[in-house]
């Protein structure tokens, strides 16, 4: 089984190095780069990452960030001319972390029959320092359902290769020849690390100004357009007070997974072996898994049908109270022309 | 674990076994006036104190009530944490650990967790028990949405112990706890052995016939899509075709060879191993699914979401229909003739 991975990058110096050797590391056997404008010292890391033909480049100058035009071109590339049975599509700051040790074992046990399967998003928020992200930023949260959050519950999709896919913006979804979804697994976890520093923090959201296709860009952009970037750091970190009362609580949950396989890899030269995964980890990620299906659709129209039957009912309840009033008065009058 | 039990004598024990090995501390049954032999099983695991047996008299069969009771006294009595709400028929099997184990991983703030409910298909009765014979388990591609087909996918819950814990009909939903279903997550799967002989066929039928037709006959109760299929097993039991229609659902060889070899039933020896482990006084251990194994589980559950979207579709033929009902009575002409009528009224010395 060939696997691709596809990435945009604009300016990720501080990740995309890692992001690289991680899954390369993990049995990606091709990754399909769109460099947009990097300055940052990115597209020497991605040409130091590419002799040994795993790594393929592509350049955009354009001003607008056509993200979803460009994912679906790669998407296609991928299953064309690399001959990749499966592609994922990805983000510098999402790890992908397949539940049962190898993308192919996961991959292999799909039935012929379906094309795409989902990744849940983890999302680690951020902790100051000046240690690499990956060891400073060791917990996360229990996502939130609004979409204005940096950290709210998003599934990305892994598909199988095929010549005619179109990916969606953002990777939630996914078109094409035989690409039928399974719906109740995630194979895999997306170990997703959106914020990393102030500066990095900035950046991100006013690179997305040409393309703000998200509740939370929307909201992030605005305030920093009224100088309020103080307000959006402050939501993002947690801070050692914080950490101590959320952990407790629950809505905050320490993960060294991430942070031990690149300490692994950098000692050996690969990947240690996973931690088995319990049942306490499998009732850990459906409780993350609960908040993502609140959108889906499915959900949604089971929700909207549980709403409009309460409203006829109500509806129902007033004719009838009417009614019985209708008749009482026409009694009284009956009674009233005796 | 709470259980409804009426002449099952063909897997009482086994269930009970099972379910004992598999970590649950007590088992409420309300027998329901058995003779076949069901109630001597019961009262030996009564002895013991693991079985805690209701008895209830010939006449109409109260499940909601009976249910509702036994659930809520398992909280307010028994000191339980969860119930489970079963049938003779199902076999509770956790994913990945014991039922305490799985059970008690559950975040708190969560207090209903579905299950899916997987169906054995009948095979030829040979004189050997269900659980070695009945190896075979529907994976159906599509939903069947017949609510006359024993085969329907279906979902169950099982909620944390509340004293007004209200169990609706089969156990699909609890209500009366505030409590939040997990969604996506089936941690338990219910084995399903609904058909297991002809005699067996003839004897549900016949039961559920007449214990239906009385609680229908004492009160107002409309019956539900899922009795649909218990009305046919009534229906043919009286008519003598039993026989025939467990045969019929058994099929040939050639249709079960293939059946299997198009992967429309696959083979499941989950619950005779378990048995056999069982019988051997052996521990029971439930291993962690694989990615194969994951998959397929997933596989057959998408199938649960596909019968929900026609539920869905039926619930607003439903409402289409209320609302015309509505729109056939003008506001305006009803507000009109008030207005007149109280006119009339106050013109009234």
């Amino acid at each position: 089984m060939r696997i691709a991975m596809t990435l945009v990058v604009r300016d990720e110096a501080d990740i995309v190095g890692t992001w690289l050797d991680y899954h390369l590391a993990r049995g990606v056997d091709v990754v399909i780069v769109t460099d947009h404008r990097s300055v940052d010292g990115t597209s020497d890391i991605l040409r130091e990452h590419a002799p040994d033909g795993r790594v393929v480049l592509l350049r955009e100058d354009g001003d607008v960030l056509r993200q979803a035009e460009w994912v679906t071109r790669m998407s296609r590339l991928a299953a064309t001319h690399h001959g990749a049975d499966w592609v994922i599509p990805s983000d510098a700051d999402e790890f992908w972390w397949p539940r049962d040790g190898s993308f192919a074992t996961a991959l292999t046990a799909v039935p012929m029959r379906f094309g795409v399967v989902r990744g849940l998003m983890r999302q680690f928020v951020l902790r100051v320092g000046q240690d690499p992200f990956f060891e400073r930023m060791t917990v996360r949260a229990r996502p939130t359902a609004d979409l204005s959050s940096p950290y709210h519950a998003q599934v990305k999709i892994a598909h199988r290769g095929v010549g005619d896919a179109v990916v969606g913006v953002g990777n939630h979804d996914v078109e094409g020849s035989g690409l039928h979804l399974v719906r109740e697994w995630f194979p895999f976890e997306v170990l997703h690390f959106p914020i990393r520093s102030a500066q990095q923090l900035e950046d991100k959201f006013l690179r997305r100004a040409t393309s703000p296709d998200g509740q939370h860009i929307v909201r992030a952009l605005d305030l920093l357009a009224r100088g309020e970037h103080e307000t959006l750091l402050a939501e993002a970190i947690v801070d050692d007070e914080t950490l101590a009362t959320r952990l407790g609580e629950g809505t905050l949950v320490r993960d060294v997974r991430l942070r031990d396989a690149l300490r692994g890899l950098a000692s050996d030269g690969r990947l240690p072996a996973d931690p088995e995964p319990t049942v306490g980890d499998d009732a850990d990620l459906a409780e993350d898994a609960h908040v993502a299906l609140e959108h889906d659709s499915a959900v949604v129209a089971e929700r909207r049908c549980a709403d409009l039957e309460r409203a006829v009912a109500l509806l129902e309840g007033r004719a009838f109270v009417a009614s019985r009033v209708a008749r009482q008065l026409r009694r009284s009058a009956g009674s009233a022309d005796n | 674990m709470t259980l409804l039990a009426r002449d099952e004598r063909d897997i009482v024990e086994q269930h009970l076994a099972f379910h004992f090995a598999a970590g649950v501390d007590l088992v409420l049954v309300t027998d329901h006036a058995s003779g076949d032999g069901t109630q001597d099983v019961l009262a030996r695991h009564d002895r013991d104190g693991r079985v805690r047996v209701i008895r209830e008299p010939e006449g109409p069969f109260k499940q909601r009530e009976w249910v509702t009771r036994m659930a809520r006294l398992a909280a307010t009595e028994h000191g339980a944490d969860w119930v489970i709400n079963g049938d003779v028929d199902e076999f509770w099997w956790p994913r990945g650990g014991s039922l305490p184990e799985v059970l008690g991983s559950i975040p708190r703030r969560y207090g209903l967790v579905q299950s899916f409910v997987r169906h054995f298909v009948p095979v030829r009765d040979d004189g050997r028990s269900f659980e070695e014979r009945m190896t075979l388990r529907l994976a159906s591609r599509a939903p069947i949405n017949d609510p006359r087909s024993p085969w329907r996918p279906f979902r169950k819950v099982v909620h944390r112990a509340h004293p007004n814990a209200e169990v609706v009909e089969g156990s699909h939903s609890v209500g009366g706890t505030g409590f939040v279903p997990m969604r996506g997550w089936y941690p338990l799967e219910v084995l399903h052995f609904p058909i297991r002989t002809a005699a067996q066929l003839e004897r549900k039928g016949a039961l559920w016939g007449s214990a239906v037709e009385k609680f229908y006959a004492s009160e107002e109760v409309v019956a539900g899509p899922g009795a649909a299929y218990h009305a046919l097993a009534f229906r043919d039991s009286e008519r003598g075709r039993s026989a025939t229609v467990f045969d019929e659902l058994v099929g040939t060889e050639v249709e079960l060879e293939r059946a299997l070899s198009e992967g429309l039933v696959v083979e499941d020896t989950r619950l005779r191993d378990a048995l056999r482990t069982v019988a051997s006084d052996q521990p029971l251990e439930f291993h962690r699914p694989t990615a194969a194994e994951d998959a397929a589980f997933a596989v057959d559950a998408a199938v649960l979401g596909e019968a929900d979207l026609v539920r869905v579709r039926r619930r607003l033929d439903e409402l289409g229909r209320r609302v015309a009902e509505l729109e056939a009575r003008p506001a305006n002409r009803l507000e009109r003739r008030l207005r007149a009528l109280a006119n009339r009224v106050r013109r009234e010395p």
